[in-house]
């Protein structure tokens, strides 16, 4: 356990009323890791990343999250603060479909703006300078004005990518970034998401289905299976066949 | 078996395809069953305590009533515009003439009034639902499980909204005129009380089955409550919100047509006038304004409520 650590569970259970989602979750990641998790459908995964972002409650154990233990946070002023550093890109199903593409992007800057003016969707010029900027990193500036349901899936999920770019945070967390993106589609978006984790330095923890995808993104990989981590190893070249060979 | 052991079956050592195939669970077929069998009894028990009663009968008549009513209906008083007696005289038993009417005259004059009427019930719908959308905006919010208001605003609202909603608006309507008095005043705030009912429950509704993952996305950036709402919920929402208010309105212009019967302004009083005064050609113009109205109105708001969502 490093000093460095951004995520810390020791002996996290996660419960949905009797549903046991996690049990006895021991892992340490430290700043700038890229963490793939994988496992099968109802395996933690996604309970894991609710978890670290403070919509799943802590049933037993301790996580800490940037120093911040979850269980004991009672207060919604530091669970948002929180929040506002830990960045999310989930399967292109997370943005307002009614709302402009720039207008999406800017609401990862709600927590830096806290006016009622955000409300009404008026932010100040520099964050919209600023949420312009991440739209041009991720080659979305055409789209800043279209309303966002008449993107196509993998153009959404650049739109997701330059929300968590505006939100600016040490910390990315992404499910299943690629689900439903066609090949050509899901290549860009990788691209696109390693690119700026290296940039950025951030730490990023990728809920993974496509075993393939594991090298390409993630330096070290957590296999899940019934709420319990059952492998937790470095990546290396053929770790996608070992996987396989696991996870039958 | 335990629920841990059924779930870990469920989703790890089966792939996720079988299980999809497998029957749906038995407790749904039974509780269709169960339910088709309890609404057959009702109509069965209705039916049969009704006709105990003697509640059912058609009258001594039924038949010859009907021809009656149709022969009646079927010469609407607006045709004398065309087709009156401009001296229609009106003479009593001696045959004297006591008074000379100009059917066409009269009958113009009261195509007026019937449109001043249709013009205000309109208006009475109008400002009625605009109150009511208002009133339902806050109560709706409160309502709202996935909203989280405080638990006694959450109740509160909720049974504010129930109340409203099962009180007719003719029973306000009632009751309003007895206390603002008796014109358009009464039945637009009867409008506004019954509908407010209706439109937060169908908004609690609306935001209750919005989906969770966007606003919970918003709600991951780190903000507030109230940027939650302005910025991931209101705006999946107000379209529907929309669509819903347009729908109630068309209702109420339906509705306001006979609240007139209890003095609330508007055609009904015209209604309540024709049928005491058995003028049956004068209630077939005020049933064909009223289907002319209603039709035209559905028409308009259901292309724009398709062009809405």
């Amino acid at each position: 356990m490093t000093a460095l650590a951004v995520v810390e569970a020791s002996g996290l259970y996660v419960n949905a009323g009797d549903h046991v989602l996690l049990r006895d979750v021991n892992l340490s990641v430290a700043a700038g890791e890229r963490i793939a998790i994988v496992g099968h459908n109802g395996a933690g995964k996604s309970s894991f990343l609710r978890a670290v972002s403070g919509f799943n409650g802590v049933h037993r154990g301790s996580l800490k999250v940037l120093g911040t233990d979850i269980s004991v946070i009672r207060e919604r002023r530091a669970l948002r603060d929180l929040r506002s550093h830990v960045a999310q890109v989930h399967q292109g199903l997370h943005l307002i479909g009614r709302l402009s593409v720039l207008d999406n992007v800017l609401i990862g800057g709600a927590a830096r703006n806290a006016s009622w003016l955000t409300w009404i969707r008026r932010w100040p010029a520099h964050e919209a300078e600023h949420a312009r900027a991440a739209l041009a990193r991720v080659g979305m500036s055409w789209a800043a004005g279209r309303r966002t349901d008449s993107l196509s899936g993998g153009e959404r999920q650049k739109v997701a990518i330059a929300r968590a770019l505006h939100q600016n945070a040490p910390m990315l967390l992404a499910d299943e970034p690629t689900a439903s993106l066609d090949a050509e589609a899901a290549d860009e978006v990788i691209n696109l998401l390693t690119a700026l984790v290296a940039e950025r330095k951030s730490t990023l923890i990728c809920v993974v289905h496509d075993l393939d995808l594991v090298p390409r993104l993630a330096d070290r990989v957590i296999v899940l299976r019934r709420g319990q981590v059952v492998a937790d190893v470095a990546v290396t070249a053929n770790t996608a066949s070992e996987l396989r060979g696991v996870m039958k | 078996m335990s629920v841990e052991q059924r779930t870990a079956r469920l989703h790890d050592t089966q792939p996720i395809a079988e299980a999809h195939r497998s029957p749906p669970p038995p407790g749904r077929v039974t509780v269709l069953s169960l339910l088709l069998i309890f609404c057959g009894l009702l109509v069965l028990v209705s039916l049969w305590t009704l006709a105990s009663e003697d509640e059912l009968s058609l009258g001594r008549r039924p038949w010859q009533n009907l021809k009656k009513t149709v022969a009646e209906m079927s010469e609407p008083s607006f045709l004398r515009v065309w087709f009156g007696d401009t001296h229609a005289e009106a003479r009593d038993a001696d045959g004297k003439v006591l008074r000379v009417d100009d059917q066409q005259a009269n009958e113009r004059r009261y195509l007026a009034g019937v449109g001043r009427a249709l013009w205000t019930t309109l208006r009475i719908a109008t400002l009625g639902t605009a109150l009511a959308a208002l009133i339902a905006l806050p109560l709706g919010l409160l309502a709202a499980r996935t909203l989280h208001a405080p638990r006694p605003l959450f109740w509160g609202a909720k049974a504010v909204l129930d109340t409203m909603r099962s009180i007719h608006t003719l029973v306000f309507g009632l009751f309003l005129v007895g206390i603002v008095g008796l014109g358009a005043t009464a039945g637009i705030l009867a409008v506004a009380l019954h509908s407010a009912g209706t439109l937060g429950k169908l908004l609690a509704e609306a935001i209750e089955s919005l989906d969770a993952h966007p606003v919970d996305a918003v709600r991951a950036t780190g903000a507030t409550g109230a940027q939650v709402f302005f910025l991931g919920v209101w705006p999946a929402v107000l379209p529907q919100y929309v669509s819903q208010v347009l729908y109630v309105w068309e209702f109420n212009i339906r509705d306001s047509t006979i609240l007139g019967l209890v003095g609330a302004g508007g055609l009904g009083l015209l209604l309540s006038e024709a049928m005491s005064l058995f003028q049956w050609g004068r209630l077939a113009t005020l049933l064909l304004a009223i289907v002319i109205m209603v039709t035209a109105f559905d028409a308009v708001s259901r292309a724009v409520r398709r062009r809405l969502v």
